[in-house]
Formats: structure tokens, sequence, C-alpha cells
């Protein structure tokens, strides 16, 4: 079984699996059933009571609905329950993330509502209802940061989110009872803490393109002492990721195995190669890493360089890794490649499996020397360099030596750490200037704000 | 782990012999097969011969060996591939061989003989999965595999060395590793028809310390494909050559798609280019479309993005070569279009669902899909053909 800590013993994935495979069933037979409720429920008129578009196994709590008490740990580091809450007039809960480029999408809407709302007796409370385990890299394309506590506690620092934010990964009890459907989801709470609206922050994560702010509406109707005009509202976003997510073929731990399978290749960089690689040519962004054998801090690095790549490469992501030991053996560089499975190819096209990145893991046939002066940049023998390289060529990221601390990316695991901050840098100057596509502009905005501040320092 | 896989010969002589083993192999899937020739190349192991020492990996993520099974009084080796499916019509049979005499001093162990890369989609259309380890590790999983089941596909050193003519063929070894039974493990493809349980009189005759009275027996099921000589996929070629379309949608597209009418199996899936499960996905999905499609089943897939995403969006099917009937919501009012679907359907991108040729819910996934278990849904929902009976029962019985 997948953990943060890496993988357990090969007999303990086996059994973990076996015993798995049996409690699936049973919720295949629930979600049968789940679904031949859901059709009867389908067409409830205009108060489309009872949650639109839930999950079968996690029905999205019916309005009226007392609030269930709770006790979740907050990116403040300071334990919250609901009790903290009594004297507002009204309790909205928000479901949002840190991986989803939704809520992401959503996070200056929701300050506003915050900010907006306060004075006039409104409580907003964030809530991240993710197991981070059940979210597979392939998942995290749009993210410098995982849905883990420690992760949360980053971004609320990093976004200034004054709001309380709360991590319910551990257990789901509340999101549960909540049956929270994506990120972001919208609950909102009249004084007597009964439920009165739940769904969407408006319809369009395109701020241009909303025309209904129904949590807004939600909020003015109650605040007014009028009921609720639109109860319920489609939730869209990033589904919530269940710990039912955690194992199974789409899973996190699927993804690894597939991984650990991928081919592994090695090509000599000669000056020719090396110049290709500074001049990306690619159309893509470019990310470059320099190693070498006798670099100590290199392998830690390297690690949390792979897990970038494994994040962001069915993205404009490519990646090309260089070692600068020419007298070092082939096959000392593959071992060293393959101890990390830096797979540059998921294989060629066969049915029932499709080639989707590519990568290049190059190892030098010329001296450090000569390296530096076919790329045209100057770093300390035997230590790491990395660049990354805009589409247009232009250097989007220059680090000589210590990239991830060490530690935070144990060696022999394929687990990722917490993000060290030349890590996090390293990733948001990817996040800033892969392209949006046409119709979702944002993201690309969201991570040049951090962007430019890195660019300041 | 997993070699580069090997190109296919592409001389004429590699070509032509590649259509005859196609054609064998066609003829050797099918439930009513004929009997199955050994390749001329690799002939079958002699019965009294010793059992050729092997080292492939498992399911379990191990090394195996021949020397493990040390102890053993017998050792039976099954040749069983995850593409096959007589293989998966005789796979309780081989369960039930485990159960009834692993207690007993008999060891048993399962081989994948084949490269997924020599397996065409045509092979396909009746499994849920292909012949690569990783799909092996998750049937073991689903199925429950309680022996070693190892993958030779890599250099089918051991498949050779045995002379494996196709799955499933059982070769069944005495205390002192000489071959003594070499063949079908009963007489019929259909469990309630079977009259001589072939490799059970072997193993008893075994352990009892008799000769054994039938040495070997014509085989039947799924060829062995051997490596490079397969062939280049005609499918492919055919899907390469076949143009990607994209159409906007209407309301009325989207609320007649949810009634499917189509007559078939419809699997329907919203994604959207921004959305990292949808892209990471979706040639899953054209893989089961290419898998399935020669069968009574279609697939629509609908992007969420933007009206203005188009080219975007056409960038996208283009590379996955996705042959399928696209769309892409026509209005940039997003609500609206999903309401014209249906007004109970989420909001939230990937959105999966199958349905039944008179629009019911076969199957439906907020979120990723499992695809072992979609498609084992999809197989389970489509009736047999003349030349694969009891496969659908088979399906079934896999969702219990």
């Amino acid at each position: 079984m997948y953990t943060r800590n890496g993988f357990s013993s090969v007999s303990d994935i086996w059994t973990s699996r076996r015993l798995r495979a049996v409690g699936s069933i049973a919720a295949a037979a629930l979600f049968l059933s789940g679904t031949l409720l859901w059709s009867q429920a389908a067409g409830g008129g205009s108060g489309r009571g009872g949650g639109i578009g839930s999950d079968a196994h996690h029905p999205v709590m019916k309005i009226g609905a007392h609030i269930p008490d709770f006790t979740l740990p907050g990116a403040d580091g300071k334990m919250h329950s609901l009790k903290e809450w009594a004297s507002a007039k009204l309790l909205m809960v928000v479901f949002e993330c840190t991986h989803c480029p939704e809520s992401q999408n959503y996070e200056s809407r929701v300050k506003a509502l915050y900010e907006d709302y306060k004075p006039k007796g409104v409580q907003l409370i964030a809530i991240n209802p993710n197991d981070p385990a059940a979210v597979r890299l392939d998942e995290l394309a749009y993210t410098d940061l995982e849905d883990s506590l420690s992760e949360m506690k980053i971004r609320m620092a990093d976004r200034h989110i004054t709001w309380p934010y709360l991590y319910d990964g551990e257990t789901q009890k509340t999101s549960a009872i909540f049956g929270v459907v994506a990120t972001p989801h919208v609950f909102i709470f009249d004084e007597n803490r009964n439920l009165r609206y739940e769904g969407q922050i408006d319809n369009n994560q395109r701020p241009d393109l909303v025309k209904t702010r129904d949590t807004r509406a939600a909020l003015e109707e109650l605040l007014a002492g009028k009921p609720v005009t639109v109860t319920n509202t489609r939730v869209h976003g990033c589904s919530t990721k269940w710990k039912s997510k955690v194992s199974g073929s789409q899973s996190r731990e699927a993804e690894m195995t597939r991984i650990l399978a991928e081919q592994v290749t090695l090509d000599a960089a000669n000056a020719d190669a090396l110049k290709k690689a500074r001049a990306n040519g690619t159309g893509k962004v470019e990310a470059v890493l320099f190693w070498s054998t006798k670099c100590d801090t290199c392998a830690d690095s390297f690690h949390a360089i792979e897990t970038t790549w494994r994040m962001f490469r069915l993205r404009a992501f490519t990646l090309v890794t260089v070692n600068t030991d020419p007298a070092t053996s082939k096959e000392a560089v593959m071992a060293f490649l393959n101890k990390r499975h830096a797979s540059t190819s998921d294989g060629a096209r066969t049915p029932g499996n499709s080639a989707t990145f590519t990568s290049q893991n190059l190892q030098a046939s010329v001296d450090l020397a000569a390296v530096q002066a076919a790329f045209g940049e100057k770093w300390k023998p035997g230590a790491m360099f990395t660049m990354v390289i805009g589409s247009d060529g232009k250097v989007l990221y220059r680090k000589e030596g210590l990239m991830a601390k060490p530690g935070s990316f144990p060696l022999g695991t394929l687990a990722d750490g917490i993000p060290s901050p030349d890590l996090l840098d390293f990733r948001r100057s990817i996040l800033a200037h892969m392209p949006d596509t046409s119709g979702y502009p944002g993201n690309n905005a969201y991570w040049m704000e951090d962007y430019v501040k890195m660019a300041a320092k | 782990m997993h070699e580069t896989l090997r190109s296919r010969d592409k001389s004429l002589n590699a070509l032509l012999l590649a259509s005859v083993c196609y054609a064998i192999v066609l003829g050797g899937c099918g439930t009513h097969a004929g009997e199955v020739k050994p390749d001329p190349a690799h002939p079958v192991l002699a019965i009294g011969s010793p059992a050729p020492d092997f080292s492939l990996p498992g399911v379990d993520n191990k090394i195996h060996t021949l020397s493990e099974f040390g102890p053993a009084k017998v050792l039976a080796i099954v040749f069983d591939c995850n593409r096959c499916p007589a293989s998966r019509l005789y796979e309780s049979r081989i369960h039930k061989l485990y159960d009834d005499y692993h207690q007993r001093g008999v060891a048993l162990v399962t081989v994948s003989p084949d490269n997924p890369a020599s397996v065409h989609y045509a092979d396909l259309s009746f499994i849920d999965s292909n012949d690569s380890l990783i799909a092996m590790k998750d049937r073991a999983t689903d199925r429950r595999i309680a022996f070693p089941y190892l993958y030779d596909g890599d250099a089918q050193s051991l498949t050779g060395k045995l002379g494996a003519v196709a799955a499933p063929q059982i070769f069944i070894f005495d205390q002192n590793r000489k071959l003594r039974y070499e063949g079908r493990i009963d007489d019929d493809e259909a469990a309630d028809k079977v009259k001589t349980r072939y490799a059970r009189n072997a193993i008893e005759a075994l352990l009892a310390g008799k000769p054994v009275a039938v040495a070997t027996t014509p085989v039947t099921g799924c060829a062995t494909l051997w490596n490079g000589k397969t062939g280049a996929d005609p499918e492919l070629a055919k899907i390469g050559a076949e143009p990607v379309n994209l159409e906007m949608t209407t309301p009325q597209i989207l609320k007649k798609l949810r009634g499917n009418g189509t007559g078939k199996l419809l699997l329907v899936n919203f994604w959207a280019t921004w959305c990292g499960p949808c892209v990471a996905e979706y040639p899953d999905l054209q893989d089961t479309y290419r898998m399935y499609r020669n069968r009574n089943f279609g697939l629509v897939t609908v992007s969420e993005d933007t009206p203005e995403a188009k080219p975007d969006v056409m960038r996208f099917l283009r590379n996955n070569q996705a042959t399928s009937i696209n769309y892409l919501f026509a209005s940039d009012d997003t609500t609206a279009v999903q309401d014209s679907f249906d007004p109970k359907m989420s909001g939230a991108v990937p959105y999966t669902l199958l349905l039944a040729p008179n629009g019911d819910v076969l199957y439906e996934e907020i979120g990723e899909i499992s695809m072992g278990k979609l498609r084992r849904t999809i197989l389970a929902n489509l009736p047999d053909d003349k030349d694969h009976p009891g496969l659908q029962a088979y399906w079934k019985q896999t969702l219990q």
C-alpha cells in the first residue's frame, strides 16, 4: 500500500491489495443499488433536492439538515471546533483544496466572499476534504503542492489565506457527512445551523462568463430573512479524493507500478545535444538538470525533479537530465537512473497502452569544461545545476547546488516529501510558463504572481 | 522489468509468415477452435525430458526459478494469458487444480508467454486487458490468483524451451522433474461438457507412483505469439487512416445522447483539456473503443472546454487519433449545456457513463474511471457471438 512514507514491503502490498479486492466487490454492489436510487431521484423539479451530480457512495447533505459537529486541525497549527463560530449569524463552509486548479481559480472569489460578508456576521471556513494519498501524480499537473496538512500551511502563508482552513483528509468523516462532490463546494447554514444552500460559488470558473452568483444570492436572501430561492446548484471542480481511491487500478499505487515498468534510456551528450538542449526547440517548457555521481545532494534533488516531471509531463513540459561524468561507466549511470525510475517514455503504442510523453537522459561524452562551454553556463564541478528554459529559449530559473532539502525526498522510496523552497521556485517557474488552454485562462496568471515575487528576490 | 518493445520484422518473409500466424491466432482464439499446431522453430518438449531452468518475474514482484519448487512431488506449468478468451474459460478450472492439489505436494505456476506488443486490437475484443506484466498484476488482484503468475513475454525463454503451443497448455513434471504429461487440461472448453480430465488423471497417477496413461494431447486455445512474427496490427493502420472529427453540441444532441438510441452499448466521457485526470485517462478510453468497436459498442467523448478552445481540443484529439464521435460544448454557459444532457449530471470532470441501448446507466463514475472495472462492465453487457460462447457469463461473474 502506498503511503506518504513510501511503499511498505512487497508482501504488504500484496496482502492489502487482495483484501481490498474483497472490499471493492461490496462497494460495487453498493454502487449498483446507488445508481438505481439516483435514476429515481432524477427530475426532482425546481427544488433539485439532494445535491446534483453527487457520488452514489456519498450523498449530499439535504437542505434543512443540521450541521454535524467536528473538530479538525487547521493550517494555522491549531485545532478548530464548530462551537468557535457559535456567535456568527450565518456559517458558510467552503470545501477547497491545494492541488485543484479550479480551487486555485476560485481562491480570489473565496477571499472576496470572506471579506465582504465577515462584517455582516457571516463566518466563512474552508475545509480540505481530500486524502493526499488518493491523488495521483498525473493529477498534480497544475500545482506546486499536494493536499497534505503541511502543504496547506505553505499555501496559506504564500497566498495570505486569512480564513480558517481545516484539514479533513485524515478521516474524511466530516466530508462524508456533507457529501462533498468536488472542490470548491459551498454549504451555507442559517442561525440554527440548518443547511439552506449547497452547491457552486457561481456558474462559471471564468469570471467573465459568470451569469449567476448563487452563493452571494443565497447569503443576501438569508441575511434579509428571506427563504433561499435556489437551494441546490451543480458543483463543478475537482472530484473529492476519497480514501477509496488510495488503492485500485486508477490509484497512485497503480500509477507507481506503471512508472516502474516504464522505459529508462540513456544517450550520449555530445556538444550538439547540449546546444540543442540549451536552445530548447521543443515548443514546451524544458527543465535541464546536470548531475554527477560525485555530488552528495544530487540524489535527493534528482528524485525531487523526477517527481515534478511525473506531475507535469502530460502538459507542455519536457525534462533533460545530463550526467556530467564522462569517465563513469554507462552501467553505473544507468544503475542510478534505474534506481530512481527516471523513465524517458511509457513505451511505444500497443493495444492497451499509449505513449504519452518523452524525456531524455544524457551522459556527457566530453569533460565538464566542454559541457559547460557547449551549454553556455558555468557551475561548480560536482554540484548539481538546474535550469528551466521557456519555449522561446529564455532562462526562467537557474540554480546551482542544493535543490531539495536533504532527507525531504527519502531515497529508496517513490514518495514525495514536503517541497523545499528551492523546489517550489522550480515548480512555479514551470507552472507560470506552461500555457493555459485557450478556453480557461487563469491558472498561468495565478502562478505568475508567485513567479514575479520569486524573480524579484 | 519491461525491455524495449521489439520492433516488428518488416522483411517480406516475416510478413508472409506473420499473416499465416495471424490466421492461426484468429482461429485459435475462438472457443470452438481446432487443434493448434506446434511452431516448427519451437518443438514441444519430449515426454521424459528434464524441466528446463527458468528465472521469470511474477505478479508478486518477485523473480521465480525452477529450484524454488524443489520439494514439490509434482510441478505443473500452465501457459495462461490475460488476453486469451480460452484461458479465461479455463480460469476457474486452473484455480481448482491449485486448490485441490497444492496441499498434496503439487506446485502450480502459470506462465504468460506473449509480449503485449505482439497482441493486436482484434485479439482483445472479448477481453479486458493485454499481456503486460502490469495488466497481469491487475488480473491477479481482481481474480485473486493465489499461485505464481509469471511473465515470459520479453525473451520467451521458457516458452521456447517447452515449445508451448497455445494457452491454456499444461506441462506436468514428476518429482525428478521429468516431463510426464503435456497437452490440454481436459477435453472440452465448455466446463459442463468435459468427459476426460487429462491433467487431473496425470497428477493422480504421479501422486500414486503410477505411469501416466495418456502422456500427450493436442492443444486448442490461443496460439503462442512468437516475438517478431505477428506483424503490424492491421487495425492500427486502419485507425491511423480514419478522420478525427469534432462537432459542436447543441442541447438537442446532448438530450438525445443521454437517451442513447444508437442501438449500441454506449460509453460517454465528459472531459476537458484543463483537467489533469481527464487528459491522463483519455488514451485508455480510445484504446477501449479500439478493442470493442467491432462489436455492438460505441464511444462518444464530450469536451466541456469553451467553444473558443476548439483548436486546443482538436489538437488533443488528433494527438490521440480519437476516431470516436467527439463533441465540444457549443456554448460557454456550461451549466445550461450540462442541464440539456441531464439536470442531475455531475459538474465535475472527468465524468463517465456507460449507457445501455435503452439509456439505462450501467456504470457511472465521477472522477477518474477504474479502467478494469469499466471494461469488465462493457464485456458483461455485450452478447457472445458464435465463436465465443461463455464469455459474457464469465465477465458477468467477474463483476459479482
